[in-house]
């Protein structure tokens, strides 16, 4: 499923429970459920909110940001605004 | 196509206005470049363009001005200098907005496209990157999206300039209309597109445009915090326009909905091997193998700066020496004698120019080659996301970088480039880290004065050291503002292979300036040293510093001559010293080894490398941050490379 599909329909099969963009598996495709954090509407800027679809591409270095894969770009999420990110993996497949 | 760049907030000469309005590093400053047939500053990162940048075109015997805007996430977005955006783009005054979209991720750039849309302005979007989104299997039905948009669509490739003409042409098209009606001279057009928002949202937009008009209609009586009624006034918006940028928290989501519809409805997808540029995207953040290619990626980039930059040195200063120096010194003794002015004349004409030659142009060039292959390639907002701990102990951002790594070329506009960062805390952090790090100018005495003299060893070891003060001083500075970094996002830039054209267009750009700016002052002043020297000022103030330059510091008195001079630009502090040595020692000092040891050479290259901003960053601070932080910094830097300079030169026993 898109990631276009995922925000219009907003309903989304996902396989797995919730849990936190933190802990979300490398490479692994997941349905942003939830922005609970203070810099919710930053992230919504960037376009990471509810019923977008993101991946982890990257963990920097010393607890640095993570890199995650947001439609074709990749943005550099502070580990602390990640932690208020709850996602929940796709039903189908690991990676489009 | 014609053109006139200037750098300006407001144009008020009848033309129509077209401003450029797009996410960042969506390539609005390449798009305007094409259009306008030259140069503007640009980079694979967001966030380069801090200013308005204009340029007036010529397309199709249809005349404009384009005004390249910041790139902003929304109308609303406060990431440059901490202004909404719809201000800044108020400023503008423009009569209608070419947007600037990315054709392969057009579910994250419609939105903004769509509250543009909203203000009641003309809009011609282009899907710009058309041919990167088709090497991922997207291709966009612009005859689609321009019926759903209501609003003519272009597929663009800014970079290899196509579409760039017809989008160009369609926007001045509109804008004209726009002026026309402005002026009486046309009607206006009718209904505007349907709405988005349903019944409960335009409710509310109805109730918020009738207290604008409302508000607008008892003048200047009402305070006017929000400023949204001087946009009406100016007309850069109408009623319901400004309505949408009040409720604008309100109506983002329906617009993201709206553009993941309607994004989903154009795009056509087919199968494709993921690029190979994503490949490597994937693993350049990841400590590994990031961190080993970006030790690669630094040491390489030194290594042909030495090589390629020492090369030209050595080629360009023989060519000097046995083709022009003998006949311009015996045109110059023929036409002044050895009067004090002819010897001046000297100092300026043959040791000013030589002094460019051997050092400003090879290592300054090669180095706006160098960094304009890693900013065109996309790679340095991923380096920064390897060092982001490392900025966020000196209290900034990973946002942070792209200025910082702009300031290796030219501590100017990346003290401009700040703007991005979000409070005046990050923005006094970074200019102070800005003037601190060695811009090229200051790149090329170190490399120019330790490679050749001390060893290509050492002159990597000046870059570490100066790199590890510039690191302390930052955690001192973080902990002496008040305050507390607050945490953001960061858009990464796509990697992209770097294009000859482009590279040596921003290469060959940035060079001019620097040689147009730095040889009438390298000139100027050669000649005022020459007189100085002839006319035995020089002493009195090489004695005034003395206590400084050689009981602190361990260094002969010229050198602090040179040091001090180099206020002027960077580069003269090693072409100046040159030019005293040769006077002071006679031929042998152009040999700066035989008279300065390995240890001395290196205290020389720390202290020029941080000590006192030159006058052109002074000013630029001072625009920029006010007199005061202007002046904090400067002292601040001038007490680091003292106290720096003369604890090195205690430990390498150079004093």
């Amino acid at each position: 499923m898109r990631e276009t599909e995922a925000a219009e329909t907003g309903s989304v099969m996902t396989a797995g429970g919730e849990r936190s963009l933190t802990d979300l598996d490398p490479h692994v495709w997941a349905v942003v459920l939830g922005v609970r954090t203070a810099d919710a509407a930053e992230l919504a800027t960037e376009g990471l909110r509810p019923g977008s679809l993101v991946s982890v591409v990257a963990r920097a270095p010393l607890g640095g940001p993570l890199v995650v894969r947001l439609g074709r770009v990749r943005v550099a999420v502070p580990r602390a605004v990640a932690t208020g990110v709850i996602v929940g993996i796709r039903a189908h497949g690991t990676d489009r | 196509v014609n053109h006139h760049g200037a750098r300006s907030s407001t144009v008020d000469d009848g033309l129509p206005v077209v401003a450029l309005v797009g996410r960042p590093n969506v390539g609005k400053s390449t798009f305007l470049g094409r259009a306008a047939g030259s140069f503007v500053e640009t980079a694979n990162a967001p966030g380069t363009t801090a200013t308005l940048e204009r340029r007036q075109v010529d397309v199709e015997g249809r005349r404009a001005w384009l005004i390249d805007l910041p790139g902003t996430r929304s109308l609303t977005d406060q990431a440059v200098a901490s202004e909404p955006f719809w201000r800044l783009l108020g400023e503008a005054r423009p009569d209608a907005l070419l947007m600037i979209t990315d054709a392969g991720d057009l579910s994250r750039h419609l939105p903004l496209v769509l509250a543009c849309r909203d203000l009641g302005l003309p809009i011609v979007v282009a899907a710009n990157l058309a041919d990167e989104a088709a090497a991922r299997g997207i291709e966009v039905d612009a005859g689609r999206l321009s019926q759903l948009l209501a609003a003519p669509v272009h597929l663009t490739n800014g970079r290899r300039g196509d579409g760039v003409r017809a989008a160009v042409a369609d926007a001045i098209r509109l804008a004209e209309q726009r002026v026309a009606v402005r002026r009486g001279r046309r009607s206006p057009r009718g209904t505007g597109p349907a709405s988005l928002y349903g019944p409960a949202l335009e409710l509310r937009l109805d109730g918020e445009t009738r207290r604008l008009q409302a508000l607008r209609s008892v003048g200047a009586a009402v305070a006017d915090p929000s400023g949204l009624r001087r946009l009406l006034d100016a007309g850069l918006a109408s009623p319901r326009g400004a309505a949408s940028l009040a409720l604008a928290g309100d109506l983002d989501p329906r617009r993201w909905q709206v553009a993941a519809a309607w994004a989903a409805q154009v795009e056509r997808l087919r199968d494709v091997r993921q690029p190979l540029a994503d490949r490597v995207a994937s693993l350049v953040t990841a400590p590994w193998p990031g961190l080993p290619i970006f030790a690669g990626v630094t040491g390489l980039t030194f290594a042909l700066l030495v090589a390629i930059g020492g090369w030209l040195a050595t080629t360009l200063a023989d060519a000097w020496a046995t083709i022009v120096s003998p006949p311009l010194g015996g045109l110059i003794a023929a036409i002044a004698g050895d009067s004090p002015i002819g010897t001046a004349l000297v100092w300026s004409l043959d040791g000013g120019l030589l002094s460019m030659i051997a050092v400003g142009i090879p290592y300054v060039a090669t180095f706006y080659v160098l960094l304009a292959v890693l900013e065109d390639s996309g790679y340095l907002t991923s380096a920064a996301v390897l060092l982001d701990r490392v900025f966020n102990a000196v209290g900034l951002p990973g946002r942070a970088a792209v200025p910082l790594l702009a300031a290796a070329g030219c501590n100017v506009p990346a003290i401009y480039g700040t703007r991005i960062l979000r409070t005046r805390r990050e923005r006094l952090l970074g200019s102070f880290l800005v003037t601190l790090t060695p811009c090229s100018a200051r790149t090329a005495v170190v490399v120019a004065a330790l490679a050749p003299f001390a060893g290509v060893g050492v002159a990597l070891a000046a870059f570490v050291t100066a790199a590890a003060i510039t690191l302390a001083a930052g955690i001192g500075a973080n902990a002496l503002i008040p305050g507390r970094q607050p945490n953001h996002v960061l858009e990464l830039a796509p990697l992209r292979r770097p294009l000859a054209q482009h590279v040596l267009a921003k290469a060959w750009a940035r060079f001019r300036g620097f040689v147009v700016t730095a040889t009438p002052i390298m000139l100027v002043g050669s000649f005022v040293l020459g007189l100085v020297w002839e006319s035995g000022a020089w002493d009195p103030l090489a004695a005034a510093i003395a206590p400084v330059t050689t009981g602190w510091l361990g260094l002969p008195p010229i050198v602090g001559v040179a040091i001090v001079f180099a206020f002027l630009r960077k580069e003269l502090a090693l072409q100046l010293l040159i030019a005293l040595a040769v006077i002071e020692y006679g031929i042998a000092g152009a040999d700066l080894g035989a008279i300065l040891s390995p240890a001395q050479l290196f205290v020389f290259a720390i202290v020029t490398t941080i000590s006192v901003p030159c006058a052109a960053t002074l000013a630029t601070l001072a625009q920029e941050l006010g007199a005061r932080a202007a002046a904090g910094i400067t002292a601040a830097s001038l007490a680091l490379a003292l106290a720096a300079g003369g604890v090195i030169a205690r430990l390498l026993g150079a004093a």
